[in-house]
């Protein structure tokens, strides 16, 4: 028996002080009992001397010693008294339960999950630690998270284990020891074990593990084979319209090798199905093509003999419907831009004669070619050596032999272009009012000039396949551009990834796409991201859809599949293993405040209840 | 000073009808008008024959028996029984002491009670009674006479009173033998707890000729008191203060007290001619009326 927030010093110090002034009332109150008779003469002969010396006597012993005993009681209470021994160790254990995405495996077919083995394995070891220990729960995954305080409420610790799952993210075993390390060192009065209940298996190989030197392993076993994916690629293609191009990569964890059944579907229906055999730790790549152009889910299955990990055996993606852009082109000579305009399998060119362009055109983008018509155009327009007055930009006077001189990269139709050492035999020269971007320039001014606003206008002082640029790489890359600047919907450059949560590393085309780049998540709210150079990281939690904008792309990264440990710990030889021998659980303290507080409570209504009536009508026998 | 009042009515009317068939009893006889049923020996001018002697010059001659003339040649003179009227005093101890406590209320209540129902029997009986509070002094009588219909009036007088002050029976009977020199039966309803002597104040009354009956009161605890440990003791009447320390023994030894007082105050009353009964108040008015008062021939 022992006191558990109080020293026996400290005990006796409190009753003694206690009991000093309930029996110091006791004795005032025990005053003589003042009494009016009718006469003095009989109480005479009745009368012994009084002994002044003893005349504070306790009377009523029984009053006093109950409240005195009830005093102790409550004291005893607050004191927390305890029955049984203090055990010599009472420490605060932290208890670090692997919930990353590889305990959903299972050791071997049909047998339960490795998140279940670990449960028990925790949940005996909470059995066999002694009772008055305290107990930490961290759930680890990529990211170790406290699930409870230090605890001796067994029925709370246990409930918090039962409801662990796995996540899935892959475990960061230094991460989860660095956490549990610190809490321990904060929160523990007495400095217990940190255990580790799982497979410990990681992501990566850990290399230098600071292993804690109170660690106790609680180890799950596993010979786990699994064949999952690990990246899906999707992305249309720029030479079909309509054509997707998908790419598969597979990874066999196990020690054998595998043949696996690789199926693709789209809504439902199966589009394409392939038989492959990896080798035993080996990565393959699978590739496939799918023609559509409307939008729906693509689901990627892999089956495998012998798998015991189906978290990573499908993954689905959304693939959206392919935009075409409406290119309607007035030009007299349209063999001319048919190249150009049937370059990109998302544009879809109209050709019209001067003549039958007669009314503006809303939809789309407009390509005048040597034609200004006497219509306000409706739609972004491109002016390919427009004429006379009714030139959007005013004309100057029209160079010959003109040297030319260089494209605006920071504006997004010169973006990416570079001509050198280019004569233009004629072109025209633009005087650009304020705000006109000069997109190009010669040497005697400007020769290609864009206008925003609500419309957009780009015109261009030469024709690109009358003229010297028609070899020019950048000619075709400059059309791009301009549609892509007019139109940028219709020209964007779609890539899907199907991968796991974690970190995700997306390579940018260009430095600068990453001043302009935007991360949002499935719910449309901006996520953080970093820029290094030309790769773009941001970090996913939880599994869901990442969508990345960046210059003219959008990659949707589907997060869906579990990150699978790819590494298994060693763990030192020196470090503790299984559940510790228990301590007999009846030896262990019992905590019987409760009763005591009740014992002091009824004790203190007794003595009320029995002796308040008598000093009650004591003080009323005087007369009135 | 203390002040005592009961709102409920002294007797019942119950009780009342209990008390017709009984009369107020002495023992001596009194020359004089006395009231009731009372036989006397003194010859006077009433209805019952009493003796006969011889005529003497100056006598009534109607008074002579002259049938015993013509028998004897004698002249005798016929004597007739007085019936005797001298009211019952009645003096009611109305001092602090009354005022303790008991199962039926105070010694005052139940005091005031059975002068009520002495009073009662005498208004019946069409005897006269004068009732006295008294207390250091001989309180303003209120005489009761009239028959029963006078009741009412008698038991507001008794309602009205309260309890207060020392008893000195010495003052008090000087008083009432100066204020009432035609002896009579004197009943006295006290608790007899006077400090001062009570022999002398009796005897003085005795020698002038009355009667005495004393009704002597005590409530339970003033017999027996109930209480235990240190005691810190204050006179009702006095304000005398006393501390001991109480247990059985000297419950014991109080008791004895207390009982050989009241032994003393029955041989006094017995020694000057008179009747004593004494009684607890938690019997009950009838009870006592019927039972211990009936005893010493105070009522029948």
């Amino acid at each position: 028996m022992f006191f558990f927030n109080l020293s026996l010093a400290e005990f006796l110090a409190l009753f003694t002080a206690a009991g000093t002034v309930v029996t110091l009332l006791y004795l005032l109150d025990r005053s003589r009992r003042k009494i009016t008779v009718p006469t003095l003469r009989f109480w005479n002969a009745a009368q012994r001397p009084v002994d002044s010396t003893s005349r504070r006597r306790i009377r009523q012993w029984p009053s006093l010693i109950l409240q005195l005993l009830s005093i102790a009681a409550l004291i005893a209470a607050l004191s927390q008294l305890r029955i049984g021994q203090r055990e010599s160790a009472s420490a605060d254990h932290v208890l670090v339960l692997d919930t990353s995405s590889w305990m959903a495996a299972r050791s071997a077919a049909g047998r339960a999950p490795l998140m279940e083995q670990a449960r028990t394995m925790a949940l005996d070891y909470l059995r066999a630690v002694p009772a008055a220990d305290r107990v930490l729960l961290l759930y680890a995954d990529a990211i170790a998270t406290p699930v409870t305080a230090f605890e001796t409420d067994r029925r709370k610790l246990e409930a918090a284990i039962r409801a662990a799952r796995p996540s899935d993210a892959a475990l960061d075993l230094g991460q989860a020891f660095d956490h549990a390390r610190r809490i321990q060192a904060r929160g523990a009065r007495r400095p217990g074990e940190i255990v580790f209940a799982g497979a410990a298996r990681t992501a990566a190989d850990l290399g230098e593990l600071t292993v804690p030197p109170n660690l106790r392993l609680l180890e799950v076993k596993t010979a786990v084979e699994n064949v999952g994916l690990r990246k899906i690629g999707v992305r249309h293609s720029t030479s079909e319209a309509g054509l997707w191009n998908i790419y598969v990569s597979l990874k066999n964890y196990g020690k054998q090798d595998r043949d696996a059944d690789l199926a693709l579907n789209f809504a439902g229906a199966p589009v394409g199905s392939r038989r492959v055999r990896i080798k035993a730790g080996a990565e393959i790549e699978s590739a496939f093509d799918y023609r559509t152009e409307v939008s729906g889910p693509l689901t990627t299955e892999l089956r495998a003999a012998g798998d015991t990990f189906p978290g990573d055996d499908a993954a689905t993606m959304e693939l959206p419907a392919l935009p075409q852009v409406k290119v309607t082109i007035c030009s007299p000579e349209p063999a001319l831009l048919r190249a150009l305009a049937e370059s990109h399998p998302s544009i879809r060119p109209v050709y019209l004669t001067p003549g039958q362009c007669t009314a503006p055109v809303k939809e789309g983008v407009v390509v005048l070619d040597r034609f200004t018509p006497p219509w306000k155009p409706e739609a972004p327009t491109l002016y390919i050596e427009p004429s006379g007055a009714r030139s959007p930009i005013p004309l100057r006077a029209p160079g010959t032999n003109v040297a030319f001189s260089g494209w605006d990269q920071a504006h997004p139709v010169g973006e990416g272009l570079r001509t050198q050492g280019i004569m233009l035999a004629s072109a025209q020269l633009f005087a650009p009012a304020t705000g006109d971007r000069v997109v190009a320039s010669s040497a005697a001014g400007p020769v290609v000039v864009a206008r925003d606003g609500a419309q957009k206008i780009v015109v261009m002082g030469f024709h690109p396949m009358r003229s010297a640029m028609r070899y020019e790489l950048s000619t075709p890359l400059l059309f791009a551009n301009i549609l892509r600047w007019m139109a940028p919907a219709g020209l964007q450059s779609w890539e899907l990834f199907a991968g796991s949560v974690g970190t995700v590393s997306v390579p940018l085309a260009t430095e600068t796409e990453g001043a302009s780049a935007r991360v949002f998540g499935s719910d449309a709210r901006a996520l953080p991201f970093t820029v290094q150079g030309k790769v773009l990281r941001f970090f996913a939690g939880r599994p869901g859809t990442v969508r990345v904008q960046s210059g003219a792309r959008e990659q949707v990264h589907s997060l869906t599949l579990p990150a699978v440990a790819e590494s298994a710990w060693e763990p030192p030889a020196s470090v503790r293993r299984g559940i510790p021998r228990a301590v007999a659980q009846s030896a262990s303290a019992q905590d019987i405040w409760q009763w005591l507080a009740l014992a002091g409570a009824l004790g203190l209504l007794a003595e009320w209840l029995w002796f308040a009536p008598l000093r009650h009508a004591a003080r009323m026998e005087q007369p009135a | 000073m203390l002040l005592a009042t009961t709102a409920a009515p002294l007797i019942d009317r119950q009780f009342l009808e209990k008390l017709e068939r009984l009369a107020i009893r002495w023992q001596k006889s009194f020359p004089g008008i006395v009231g009731g049923h009372n036989a006397s020996r003194f010859s006077g001018a009433g209805q019952e024959f009493l003796d006969h002697r011889n005529f003497h010059h100056g006598d009534d001659l109607r008074a002579v028996n002259w049938r015993a003339y013509m028998r004897l040649e004698k002249l005798f003179l016929k004597m007739f029984q007085i019936e005797p009227r001298v009211p019952v005093r009645l003096l009611l101890d109305s001092s602090a002491s009354m005022m303790s406590s008991g199962v039926n209320g105070s010694k005052f209540d139940y005091a005031r009670r059975l002068a009520a129902a002495f009073a009662y029997v005498g208004l019946v009986r069409l005897d006269t009674i004068v009732i006295h509070p008294f207390a250091e002094r001989l309180g303003d009588p209120r005489i009761c006479s009239g028959g029963r219909h006078r009741f009412g009036p008698v038991a507001d007088f008794l309602t009205a009173l309260t309890a207060s002050g020392k008893s000195d029976f010495f003052q008090v009977l000087r008083d009432f033998v100066q204020r009432h020199v035609n002896r009579g039966l004197i009943i006295v309803i006290s608790d007899f707890l006077s400090d001062t002597d009570l022999d002398k104040p009796f005897q003085f009354l005795a020698e002038f000729g009355h009667e005495i009956l004393l009704v002597q009161l005590w409530s339970d605890e003033d017999r027996v008191p109930p209480w235990d440990g240190e005691l810190a003791l204050s006179d009702m009447e006095t304000g005398a203060e006393m501390e001991l320390d109480f247990d059985a023994e000297a419950r014991e030894r109080y008791t004895a007290a207390f009982d050989s007082h009241c032994e003393n105050v029955r041989r006094m009353a017995l020694r000057h001619g008179g009747r004593h009964t004494g009684f607890c108040t938690s019997l009950s008015i009838e009870e006592a009326i019927f039972g211990p008062v009936a005893r010493v021939r105070g009522m029948q």
